[in-house]
């Protein structure tokens, strides 16, 4: 397990983390947030808050299968079930229907 | 061969959309009632949600989904039950969700008929029904 400060948001019902070394902003976009990442824009439904020393559990192959691609791993912030974003996955885009949009 | 004499194996009976299913009890680590799931947009259609348990985040797979019997319920789960999946020396721990946990059974291993069909590595009779045994190894090829 690893830890890193992370910047938290709510997406579809979810809380993301993303690791905060990788945002550079984060703007206003309608009645959503539009987080700008190294690499791309990614538009969400609210930012949480940050979260110090989150603690990420990896997840292993059989686990993976059931993950959507933008997911590095699992965490718990107060108890809660957290997903970890994958910053280079929003730079190559989303598929049609994903519940992510990345500008 | 004799059922008597053959090796027999416990199993977890449990029940999800109208089907009964056997779980291999060694797999089994612990069954939970009143788990709170949280919805995981972008999943495929397996994953019934994350969970919290015993202070670690867990993916719970819709056992109804896994196994095609039908549709599952969003936001329902009568239990959880946590298992190993996936090959021995690489065993995640994931929740399945199923309607209930009926039964712990001691069966003959000759009593289950091969088969291998996804998650489903044989059939076993139980009072009459025909009944899968799953393979929670195989979960490493299911999505």
């Amino acid at each position: 397990m690893r830890k890193m400060n992370a910047l938290l948001v709510s997406q579809g019902g979810l809380t993301w983390a993303v690791d905060e070394n990788e945002v550079r902003g984060i703007t206003p976009l309608g009645a959503c947030v539009a987080v700008q990442l190294q690499q791309a824009t990614w538009v969400v439904d609210e930012v949480v808050g940050v979260q110090h020393d989150l603690v990420v559990h990896p997840v292993g192959a059989t686990l993976r299968r059931f993950l959507p691609p933008n997911c590095l791993g699992l965490a718990l912030v107060a108890g809660a079930p957290v997903a970890l974003f994958d910053p280079n996955r929003a730079a190559s885009g989303q598929t049609k229907g994903a519940s992510h949009h990345v500008l | 061969m004799d059922p008597a004499a053959s090796p027999r194996q416990r199993f977890l009976l449990v029940r999800g959309g109208g089907r009964e299913h056997l779980l291999p009890l060694e797999r089994v680590l612990r069954v939970l009632g009143g788990v709170r799931l949280y919805p995981f947009p972008g999943a495929p259609p397996a994953v019934k949600g994350l969970a919290e348990v015993g202070g670690e985040p867990l993916v719970v797979l819709d056992l109804v989904r896994l196994t095609g019997s039908a549709a599952g319920l969003a936001g329902q789960a009568g239990v959880v039950v946590l298992v190993k999946a996936g090959p021995v020396e690489e065993a995640e721990t994931v929740g399945l969700a199923v309607d209930e946990a009926l039964d712990i059974l001691e069966l003959p291993l000759a009593e289950i008929t091969p088969a291998s069909q996804g998650l489903v590595a044989g059939d076993a009779v139980i009072a009459g029904r025909l009944v899968p045994v799953l393979d929670l190894a195989a979960l490493a090829g299911e999505a």
